[in-house]
């Protein structure tokens, strides 16, 4: 994340300065930005350029007319690469006037400045255009591929520009070097300065970066160490003591560069090996330190060499590290992340090694179930101990025949003591870790608490059930009337039968008829009971194939008192359907909340109008409609989308749950219900119901 | 005497059966009904009968078939039968001249002695319409002087106030009610003051005319 907020900036600045079509919402003040930015480039590169030249200059020790560190191509190259592409003629036209002003002070003929002004333009362009190559965006060191792309595209530039700048020095005759001499003398110093300078450059820390916003503890360990590795370079190579002369003492400053590249990545690497460079060199420069052992040409060959080796190991060693912490920080929000979802769905997750019985927990733990992090169990055998003793056994056989069968994946449901003894409704999920020869070796498994969402199914099957009641109790009327016209004729029949073996006469055939008639009447009795016992009982769903007619016509004759009463002309009509696969109680259950609901809403019309029609269709292959249409006043458009929420009503004494129930009954059995208004007036509600499949006794997975 | 006759009338099927039997048990002859309207429209046989009705019938229910009877002057009696102890229905079924409101499942006994009760009604009701048949003719066959007379006797009248309405004589008044008393078939005035009050003419008792209006056919 980090990294993506240091090149936005970038990008965005990019943009100004290139003056894109899609930034440009106000021209004027894009222009004044382009130019502002120019101006700044330009600016920065002068100052950098002149500066480096007079330091290259100081840094020249005679006879050879090349300095030991030449900074101005680096610090020309260092700027290629951190401004885009469009904006490089502002850089080297602003290291023009620079690298007059400070050739010319030192008296050299304007054609040789000239001269090296193309051949060190030339340097440079070659390394920033195959760094841009290879990587297009702004580079940063904070990858190893960067750095060595850019050694390499560095080195390139170098070795090619030193055959031109060699061929100048003698087309001049400037010095009395040859062409060779020359070369290599320039080959080495650029080499030294582009590895010195150009990451000093591009890691300088810049907007946004994490060293501007250092806390101050930060900013003092970066003091102290900029203060220890002067001290010690100063002491090792400059100080002019005898004992500096002893060569081991170069190592001298290398754990500082470590710390360096160690705490402050590429930028603090950098910025160190800087100080380092500039340092042995002025020393050795001066006769002192380590390297300075014989001709002032010969000592800076040393301080080369030990500069080019020691500043690419410490740009690699920064980039690797950089490397390995944003992969570390990736993995570490990735599992901030998961533990951030673990603490949102309050699951619990653990890893068991199948091997020892060792239990290691992720996210919150057992926290949910009230316990501190060290009462988590450690081991399978402590878990098992939280688990319900009559649920143990089943548990582990669950487990254990998933490990030793070839399974991935097992589910289980136990109950887990909570810390205060209650006892939570788990749902365990397991996943099984196998090694190539396909033997389990960890097992990952998810703990949901699923207390609750029982707790709400056993509510809606009570309200379910309610409901039922309710219904029923509008149907008492229908259900006394339906019993009791049986047991009426039964008791008559039992009078009449009477009254024959009163009679004395021959009677038989009669008698035996009445007693038919008995029984199909007592079975007539015992049919309906079976019917409300249904409604009244508490149950499961209960899913079978079924007639859909039957069951119309019964719930019409259940409620066709109660329609009398109301003044409801009940009517139904069948198309030809198949078996439907549902509950059949629920359905009676909906047909009858749907019929009660249709006679409620015509209560104020006068009877004849009062007219309630039942239909069974099949619109769809799969499905039955079911629909019950009233003339009523209809469902106001604003109630249509809220009709089956919970508690809407618009009923006075109505609670809103009625239809809830029904969608949801529906619903179980993979049916779907809707309301809508008839275009004559009144309303139709209509359900469907899965066919069932042919052969009938088998169902449908999906509608279980 | 013929046989009494008992019209059942109830949408159960089996319950009509079993009635049926318990009834016909009993010696009754039985006639049975699905519905009000096939009760309407059936034949009617002259001898005793009454009704035993279902109050909950499909389409039209058992108190307004009891009403629509009235309209039509058939008043047989009616023993209703309800699934349910319906206070109000039954207040007003007997207050319609119901004979019982039995509830279901109804005993044998209860059952019995409220049809016998009903045809003992049913032959009361009979003779007394016969009766008042007999009087109609005799008073359709006044002349409209006589019948002037007539409601003037029966008002308590002297000849002499009666002349004076009618702009007649006493003499002629005497010999038009000489005429009323033979046409009605009387031989006193007490008589003929009896037989109005039973046709509900010419007195203020009207109360309960449209049992009997009278332009209406007699009872066939």
């Amino acid at each position: 994340v980090r990294d993506v907020k240091r090149t936005i900036p970038w990008f965005r600045s990019a943009a100004w300065v290139e003056g894109s079509g899609s930034e440009a919402s106000s021209a004027a003040s894009t222009s004044r930005e382009r130019v502002r930015a120019a101006l700044r480039i330009g600016i920065l590169v002068f100052c950098g350029y002149y500066l480096g030249a007079r330091l290259g200059l100081a840094l020249t020790f005679f006879p050879t007319p090349v300095s030991v560190l030449w900074p101005p191509n680096a610090i020309l190259l260092g700027a290629l690469l951190i401004v885009p592409t469009s904006q490089w003629r502002i850089v080297v036209a602003a290291a023009l006037p620079a690298h007059l002003l400070a050739e010319l002070q030192g008296g050299v003929p304007i054609p040789m400045v000239l001269c090296w002004f193309v051949s060190n333009v030339t340097e440079a362009l070659i390394g920033a255009a195959c760094v841009r190559a290879l990587r297009p965006a702004p580079i940063h060191f904070d990858s190893l591929f960067n750095v060595i792309a850019f050694l390499l595209a560095a080195s390139l530039g170098v070795f090619l520009s030193c055959f031109l700048d060699a061929a100048f020095v003698a087309l001049n005759g400037w010095g009395h070097s040859g062409y060779w001499e020359v070369w290599r003398v320039r080959l080495l110093s650029n080499v030294t300065a582009a590895l010195t300078f150009v990451p000093v450059i591009v890691t300088w820390p810049r907007r946004d970066s994490e060293l501007r916003s250092a806390k101050p503890r930060r900013a003092f360990e970066a003091m102290v160490l900029a203060a220890a590795l002067f001290g010690v370079t100063a002491l090792v190579f400059d100080s002019g003591l005898p004992m500096s002369v002893v060569p081991a003492l170069i190592y001298l400053p290398l754990p500082f560069l470590l710390w360096a590249a160690l705490r402050f990545g590429p930028a603090g690497a950098g910025i160190s090996f800087a100080i380092v460079a500039i340092l042995v060199i002025w020393g050795t420069g001066h006769g002192n330190g380590p390297l300075a052992t014989n001709l002032p040409s010969e000592n800076a060959l040393s301080v080369q060499i030990f500069l080019m080796f020691t500043g690419p190991t410490l740009l690699c060693l920064a980039a690797v590290l950089k490397e390995r912490t944003r992969a570390e920080q990736q993995w570490r929000m990735s599992d901030r992340r998961f533990d951030l979802v673990l603490e949102a769905t309050r699951d619990a997750v653990y890893e068991r090694d199948i091997a020892t019985g060792r239990v290691w927990w992720s996210g919150n733990g057992l926290a949910h179930y009230g316990y501190r992090q060290d009462q988590w169990p450690a081991d399978s055998a402590s878990f098992l101990d939280l688990v319900h003793p009559q649920d143990r056994e089943r548990l582990t056989r669950a487990r254990d025949a998933a490990v030793k069968g070839k399974k991935q994946v097992w589910e289980s449901e136990f109950r887990l003591r909570r810390s205060d003894g209650s006892h939570a409704q788990v749902h365990e999920q397991g996943l099984i870790v196998r090694d190539p020869d396909g033997k389990a070796v960890q097992k990952i498994v998810i703990l949901m608490d699923v207390t609750e969402r029982n707790n709400s199914e056993a509510l809606n099957e009570r309200l379910a059930q309610a409901s039922r009641m309710t219904a029923m109790g509008e149907l008492t009327a229908s259900i006394a009337h339906e019993v009791n016209q049986p047991m009426s004729a039964i008791l008559s029949n039992v009078d009449a039968a009477e009254m024959l073996l009163e009679s004395g006469r021959q009677t038989s055939g009669e008698l035996r008829e009445i007693l038919n008639d008995i029984r199909d009447d007592d079975l007539r009795a015992c049919e309906i009971i079976r019917h409300i016992r249904g409604l009244a009982t508490k149950r499961e769903i209960d899913c079978e194939p079924f007639d859909v007619h039957e069951l119309i016509l019964a719930v019409l004759r259940l409620v066709g008192t109660t329609a009398k009463m109301r003044g409801v002309t009940l009517t139904s009509a069948f198309g030809d359907v198949p078996h439907v696969y549902g509950d059949r109680i629920h359905v009676q259950q909906v047909l009858l909340n749907l019929i009660f609901n249709a006679m409620d809403a015509m209560g104020d019309l006068p009877e004849q109008e009062r007219r309630l029609q039942v239909t069974a269709s099949q619109l769809e292959p799969e499905r039955v409609t079911i629909r019950v249409r009233d003339r009523g006043h209809g469902i106001r458009p604003e109630h249509l989308a809220r009709i089956f929420d919970s508690f809407f009503t618009t009923k006075k004494e109505g609670m809103g749950l009625g239809l809830s129930i029904a969608r949801s009954l529906v619903e179980a059995q993979g049916g779907t219900i809707r309301a809508e208004n008839n275009p004559g007036g009144g309303a139709t509600f209509s359900f469907t119901l899965p066919v069932a499949a042919s052969g009938g006794a088998e169902s449908p997975a999906e509608s279980r | 005497m013929s046989i009494p006759l008992v019209h059942i009338v109830d949408d159960d099927g089996a319950a009509r059966k079993a009635l049926g039997r318990v009834l016909s048990g009993a010696g009754f002859e039985t006639r049975s009904y699905a519905s009000a309207a096939e009760f309407l429209i059936a034949e009617r046989d002259e001898g005793p009968s009454c009704l035993v009705l279902d109050v909950g019938l499909p389409g039209m229910s058992g108190v307004e078939l009891q009403s629509a009877l009235a309209t039509r002057e058939e008043m047989p009696p009616i023993v209703f039968l309800t699934g349910r102890g319906d206070v109000v229905t039954s207040v007003r079924a007997m207050k319609a001249g119901a004979v019982d409101f039995l509830t279901k499942p109804v005993r044998r006994d209860a059952l019995l002695a409220a049809v016998r009760v009903a045809l003992e009604r049913d032959v009361e009701q009979r003779a007394r319409h016969e009766e008042l048949r007999i009087l109609r003719g005799r008073l359709d066959r006044l002349t409209v002087r006589e019948r002037e007379v007539f409601d003037r006797v029966i008002q308590g009248k002297l000849n002499k106030q009666i002349a004076d309405e009618l702009g007649t004589s006493v003499r002629t008044v005497k010999a038009h009610r000489a005429q009323v008393m033979s046409k009605m078939e009387v031989r006193s005035i007490a008589d003929l003051v009896s037989a109005a009050a039973q046709l509900e003419v010419g007195s203020q008792a009207g109360e309960a005319r449209h049992f009997l209006p009278p332009a209406a056919e007699p009872l066939q």
